[in-house]
């Protein structure tokens, strides 16, 4: 049995009193901040995530998890040293021009967050110029497009595209998802990677975030 | 029905509740003003827009319960309500994926599937109007235009159109007064219906303010479209999904009839349920499917406008016995719920992907719901009762004046198949899938002609000429 196992319950049922009360117990009983954040909160989203995937959690209690896991966090931020914090990647992501909705696009950024990526969200109807021109300025490493609409799909070939035309395409890996999209879609625009939804979209990330480092 | 009068009742009071304290964000300047001119109260900064409650009864006192879409060909006209109680299917927007007859996957949609569609649905008895999918081989910025030049020339019924930007909204307009006959003569006869939809929850964005206005200028009618998600962009529970589709187009009935006292709006909620595990959106869940019947309930009883919803339709990913399944339950729910139009028709994957097979499919299943729906008097011819009186107990009625006069009342299937085992196999009719490749082949070899004049034509190709020259 793990000293952490009530606090990894606690923060996948979305405890989040309880677990600020048992990281403040844990610093308290001398355990190093890094253990607490490693072995507890990161342990318990893990165990989140593959329960996501399974279908055995569901999203907004993903999400609540994920809230309690910051809640937590928050207390040991002051405590670790830079590079305890281990980041995945940084990603951008935007709806694409022409498309106003935003739901899945939030969904996916609160999960990437979650997860350990750092969240860049440029918000909705957003240009190719713009998407370019904070790929060049933030240098991320990832940069996912959501369209809901069948008919703003084409600004993903239109970022592709114009990612092409500034020298940018091989240093940021494409994710493109939405309703609408496919794998097939994916292909024929030359994105990187496609997700069917949100869960899948973490997937994705880190799978190429691997193949990529 | 879905909701008891009382239900009716209660949520028409929250929802005048929330047009007066809560109200509607409008990013449009100048629908704010005239919103504001007609006695709304508008504020310039926050753009909030909110209507009392007499504002809110006046509105619904003129804005009519009855009116008639009209279709190029007027045997096609659609009067609303439908006379014998009925409704009107219309086929998919929107998809972009394409399923050929016998294909194994959905390709890209092309300009010429528009003309495909709108033959088929010129041969569709039960689908009233035709709206376009979204074109995949034109540039994207006319591909609208593109679309509805080629649905008017394959088709003499009812168009439905929404436009994809306010760029594009002038040359589609131009188009309806085209093949309409001009200004007067398209107001009188509007052959052409335009979407606008609110961002759900509770915003109504710069191109759906335009086409809103231009509507209403031009005396157009106007789907008033609300499509929540359950979970996403409304109240997780059914019936709050409900409420807010209902308060949405409420918002859109006002605004239409303070811009325009009597302009023909129908209430067009769009229910879906967002998926907990994945985040995707459906219309099939039985949560969505309460939900499209409740809401047709509530504008139709409440609002007292004609109504609209999917009444087609299914999330299957692939074409197969789920499509068709989900299909007939839509169908079935939302045409005993009493909506005016069913939506959706030969559409499979939330919208996205269109079958023409599945299109024959559901023409002939809204035909059914058709005859289940017909009514009609309960007096002494309906029930028989002097046949009854006259027959002799345990004897028959097949031999009766009565049946032989009520004999070809019945709904005659066109696809089904209800043949004893041996007389159908002796008939070589195939299974039903083949029997919808038959009709489909039977269609596409005898294509109705050309329905608009040869000057319209060409009028009609000069305003895709300067859509071209100008957007792209």
């Amino acid at each position: 049995m793990s000293p952490y196992d009530d606090l990894k319950l606690n923060v996948e049922t979305g405890k989040r009193d309880a677990v600020q009360a048992q990281v403040k117990q844990a610093l308290d009983e001398g355990r190093p901040a890094q253990e607490i954040l490693q072995e507890g909160l990161v342990a318990a989203m893990d165990v989140v995530g593959a329960k996501m995937e399974a279908e055995e959690m569901f999203i907004p209690e993903v999400l609540r998890a994920a809230k309690t896991m910051e809640a937590g966090l928050e207390i040991l931020k002051p405590l670790l040293a830079v590079g305890d914090m281990r980041i995945s990647g940084t990603v951008l992501v935007g709806t694409v021009k022409g498309d106003l909705h935003d739901i899945g696009k939030n969904l996916v950024a609160m999960l990437l967050s979650s997860a350990g990526f750092e969240v860049k969200d440029l918000g909705i109807n957003v240009e190719p110029a713009t998407f370019v021109e904070k790929v060049k300025e933030t240098g991320a490493d990832f940069l996912g497009m959501s369209a809901l609409l069948t008919t703003t799909m084409p600004m993903m070939q239109a970022t592709v595209d114009a990612l092409e035309a500034a020298g940018l395409r091989q240093q940021v890996t494409v994710l493109i998802g939405g309703a609408p999209v496919t794998q097939a879609f994916a292909d024929q625009i030359g994105a990187d990677g496609y997700a069917s939804d949100a869960g899948a979209a973490i997937k994705v990330a880190k799978e190429l975030g691997a193949v990529a480092k | 029905m879905f909701l008891s009068a009382a239900q009716v009742e209660g949520l028409y009071e929250k929802a005048l509740l929330f047009a007066e304290r809560k109200g509607f964000k409008v990013e449009h300047d100048g629908l704010l003003t005239a919103l504001k001119s007609a006695g709304a109260s508008a504020d310039a900064k926050s753009q909030i827009v909110t209507f009392g409650r007499s504002l809110v009864e006046d509105a619904l006192r003129v804005a009519p319960s009855s009116f008639k879409l009209a279709a190029i060909d007027p045997l096609n006209d659609l009067p609303l309500p439908h006379p014998s109680g009925g409704f009107y299917g219309r086929t998919n927007t929107g998809a972009t994926r394409y399923l050929e007859p016998g294909g194994a996957e959905p390709r890209p949609v092309t300009l010429d599937d528009v003309g495909t569609w709108a033959t088929l649905t010129g041969q569709m008895e039960n689908i009233g109007f035709c709206g376009f999918p979204s074109v995949s081989n034109v540039p994207q910025e006319i591909a609208d235009v593109e679309a509805m030049r080629r649905l008017l020339g394959a088709s003499s019924k009812h168009v439905w159109v929404q436009p994809y930007t306010d760029e594009s909204l002038k040359y589609l307009i131009e188009m309806a007064l085209v093949a309409g006959g001009g200004q007067d003569e398209l107001r009188k006869r509007p052959i052409m219906s335009l979407i606008t939809c609110s961002l759900t929850p509770f915003l109504f964005k710069p191109m759906d303010a335009e086409v809103l206005l231009a509507a209403c200028r031009q005396g157009i009618p106007i789907h008033a479209c609300s499509l929540p998600s359950a979970g996403g962009t409304s109240p997780i529970t059914p019936i709050g999904s409900v409420f807010v589709a209902a308060v949405e187009v409420l918002a859109m009935i006002v605004m239409a009839q303070l811009l325009a006292p009597g302009h023909p709006v129908i209430g067009t909620t769009l229910m879906f349920a967002m998926d907990m595990h994945s985040g995707r959106v459906n219309h099939s869940s039985p949560e969505a499917l309460r939900a499209a019947a409740q809401a047709v309930q509530l504008v139709k009883q409440a609002f007292g406008v004609p109504t609209h919803t999917y009444g087609a339709g299914s999330d299957s990913p692939v074409f197969d016995t789920q499509t068709t399944t989900e299909a007939a339950v839509q169908t079935s729910i939302v045409a005993l719920a009493g909506a005016d139009i069913l939506g959706a028709a030969g559409q499979f994957e939330t919208a996205t992907s269109i079958s023409p097979l599945q299109l024959i499919l559901d023409n002939e299943v809204m035909g059914l719901l058709k005859a289940v729906k017909r009514g009609g008097p309960i007096d002494d011819d309906a029930l028989g009762w002097q046949t009854m009186l006259d027959v002799a107990h345990g004897g028959t009625f097949l031999t009766t004046d009565h049946t032989y006069e009520h004999c070809r009342d019945v709904w005659m299937t066109k696809l089904f198949t209800r043949d004893a085992p041996d007389v159908w196999r002796g008939r070589n009719h195939g299974d039903l899938l083949q029997r919808l490749e038959a009709r489909y082949r039977d269609i596409i070899e005898h294509p109705a002609g050309a329905f608009l004049s040869d000057d319209v034509g060409a009028a009609l190709d000069e305003v895709v000429g300067h859509a071209r020259q100008a957007l792209t």
